[in-house]
């Protein structure tokens, strides 16, 4: 029961640190998904965005970059905090 | 003996977290596993997600610790083992652990919020601007230290740069077979790794000899490049890499230090006033957070834990092993380079008697000990390759006495490893600087908006970052760098200390007796620390010259100032009462 509690344990803290080592990589992945959302849909805060037309044929395909868009809208009063949490010292 | 001291480190860290941080968990933060945490109340799978505490810690651990908890601990051995182990014992479990602990759930309680927004709720909007303020020179004197304490790693031992360039390149090559072919993964990290192994083997065979200021120009360079490259190229292949690198590097030293059962050669205690801060005879109280930072407490964590932690945890229960935990596991990683140089570290000196001749050190009377060696160590540690040197030293010697890797190996196997996370420390500091300048001219948007674009253009501010530091490095010696930079981390510390400790007694009423755990670290720590910085400031900064003397000393005179302005804040949030503070979730 112990040995499998370690072994779990090392197991996580080897699966954490390779997901520190790509956490920033979905950051910069987030913010070109949020650009992209906003190039098709700004007009939603205000931006000129393309054709009506074309923006509902592309909406189907943005739930996640929606997603992303809502979340980065939601914590904008925060953006430093957002990413200094990315620093390693 | 040093079986012993690794024994005894677990068992202290056992049995605080077990005692000590449990009770905090149910006294001071109450944490309720029933009370959704923003990972789970505001899940959508970008920022906020649950992720098991098991890897969360690995996670959060791989963000706190770098250089530093190697470094200041190293440095530190000035005072003897013996203090240097107290502070960082004691500062981890009553002042580190505490701060990243409560950083952590105070920002749980806030939807996930940065600790900085945090203050700005319930101190006052100005109180969030301060934190900035300090965040940014302490980021610009992150980079002039790091990028000293790489130049010198590279002097000392050629083999380090060697291996440490190899090491980019097979991050690069790895970083392109993971994500533009159909190897993957898997396929990535295996070529990596095997890259990673002939780069090691290159240094030994083919060093490079460069001198500190070439290292300084170049290392300029990589910075600013580094911090505007795409991530995937470099930045997170080489991190990706690092984790294979911190672990290995773990687990050889925890292995080997446990089973070394060696005496110790260091003196337990030199003397009260070593020569460490600036080269100028430094007293313990209060210039001890100005020496060990990371390794007994760091402001940055505050940061970390607060700014994506916070947003991952999956249950309040789970939070203590992430802040209070993790923060542990870096104070052991300070223990195992104490113990290194404590049992090797005058072998260390003895190799370089030579050069120790040619800056007229007497070795026989190093090797007494007493007031000689610690007015002398940090000079001395000079002639192999500055405080890192006996670590590095003492590390390979742990790991041919016990596993029988070959010295050289290993002590370049070490370099790579610190200078591993210098280079990570020093590209995502530069990136974060550049957002933090764009952050702070914020006010000049509306009024100023060609001024605002210019100053915001991320070339401006990632080069401006770099021009400072790198400058900054090139006038002046780690002794004065180092300290500077470890003050102004302890003050950030110190600010959210002071802010968890108003959450602490306003918002969560601690009893009595718990308030105190938060608000005595808090107060110790903003005494000692701005104490430190005014004896920085009257004893070491005019002693220095040119760019170095006024550039520190205006960043510790602003940083002073605000100090001041923030413990009024404090006192006048402490006042308030909790009306005013809400938790949102």
């Amino acid at each position: 029961m112990v040995i499998k509690h370690i072994i779990d344990f090392l197991k996580g803290f080897s699966q954490g640190l390779k997901e520190n080592a790509i956490s920033l990589i979905e950051l910069e992945c987030a913010e070109y998904e949020n650009l992209f959302a906003l190039l098709v849909v700004g007009g939603l805060v205000g931006m000129p965005s393309p054709p009506t037309t074309l923006s509902l044929r592309l909406l189907p395909f943005l739930e996640h970059e929606l997603r992303i868009m809502t979340s980065m809208t939601l914590n904008l009063d925060d953006a430093f905090g957002r990413i200094a949490g990315y620093f390693e010292a | 003996m040093s079986s012993l001291i690794v024994l005894i480190a677990a068992a202290i860290y056992l049995v605080a977290y077990f005692t000590y941080g449990k009770r905090l968990e149910k006294n001071v933060v109450k944490a309720d596993p029933n009370r959704p945490t923003p990972a789970v109340a505001l899940k959508d799978g970008v920022d906020y997600y649950p992720a098991h505490p098991f890897v969360l810690y690995g996670h959060h651990f791989a963000s706190i610790a770098g250089a530093g908890p190697i470094l200041g601990p190293a440095m530190a051995m000035a005072w003897g083992w013996l203090p240097s182990l107290m502070w960082v014992w004691l500062g981890n479990i009553f002042i580190g652990s505490i701060h990243d602990y409560l950083s952590l759930m105070a920002s749980v309680r806030y939807e996930g919020k940065s600790i900085q927004y945090v203050a700005g709720k319930i101190m006052s909007k100005r109180t969030s601007y301060i934190f900035e303020l300090f965040v940014y020179f302490a980021l610009i004197l992150v980079v002039a230290a790091f990028t000293v304490t790489l130049a010198q790693t590279f002097v000392a031992d050629p083999s380090v740069p060697t291996a440490s360039i190899g090491f980019i390149i097979a991050a690069v090559i790895s970083g392109y077979i993971m994500y533009r072919t159909s190897w993957g993964m898997k396929g990535g990290t295996v070529i990596g790794l095997i890259l990673v192994a002939l780069s090691i083997w290159l240094g030994y065979v083919f060093p490079i000899k460069l001198s500190t200021q070439t290292w300084y120009v170049l290392t300029f360079i990589y910075i600013v490049f580094a911090a505007a490259l795409p991530v995937w190229i470099l930045l997170q292949p080489r991190d990706y890499l690092n984790a294979y690198i911190l672990w290995v590097g773990l687990i050889l030293g925890g292995i080997s230090f446990l089973f070394l059962a060696k005496g110790f050669n260091f003196p337990a205690y030199t003397t009260f006033s070593p020569n460490i801060v600036g080269g100028k005879p430094s007293p313990f109280w209060p210039t001890v957070p100005l020496v060990i930072a990371c390794g007994a407490l760091s402001g940055f964590h505050s940061l970390v834990a607060s700014g994506t932690s916070s947003k991952q945890l999956d249950s309040e229960l789970s939070g203590l092993l992430v802040g209070y935990g993790s923060m542990f596991t870096e104070g052991f990683l300070s223990t195992i380079v104490i113990i290194s140089v404590a049992v090797f570290g005058l072998s260390a000196l003895e190799g370089a008697a030579d050069k120790l001749t040619q800056m007229n050190i007497n070795l026989n009377m190093l090797k007494a000990g007493g007031t000689y060696l610690g007015q002398n160590y940090l000079k001395s540690a000079g002639a192999v390759g500055g405080p890192l040197g006996p670590f590095y030293f003492g590390y390979a010697k742990g790991l041919e006495s016990i596993l029988g890797i070959p010295f050289k190996i290993g002590r370049t196997f070490a370099g790579l490893w610190v200078s591993c996370f210098v280079l990570t420390t020093l590209d995502t500091t530069n990136r974060l600087a550049r957002f933090a300048w764009a952050e702070i001219f914020e006010p000049l948007r509306e009024s100023s908006p060609g001024l605002y674009a210019f100053i915001a253009n991320r070339w401006v501010g990632s080069l401006i970052a770099a021009i400072f530091g790198v400058g900054l490095a090139w006038g002046g010696a780690l002794s004065l760098l180092w300290p500077a930079f470890a003050g102004a981390n302890q003050l950030l510390a110190s600010i959210a200390l002071l802010t968890v400790a108003v959450w602490v007694t306003n918002v969560q009423k601690a009893s009595a007796g718990y308030k105190w755990a938060a608000i005595i670290p808090a107060m110790f720590l903003w005494l000692t620390v701005t104490v430190a910085l005014f004896w920085y400031l009257v004893a070491v900064v005019p002693a220095q010259a040119g760019i170095a003397k006024y550039t520190i000393g205006g960043m510790i005179v602003v940083m002073l100032i605000l100090n001041f302005w923030l413990l009024y804040d404090f006192s006048k949030a402490l006042k308030r009462g909790s009306q005013l503070f809400e938790p949102t979730t």
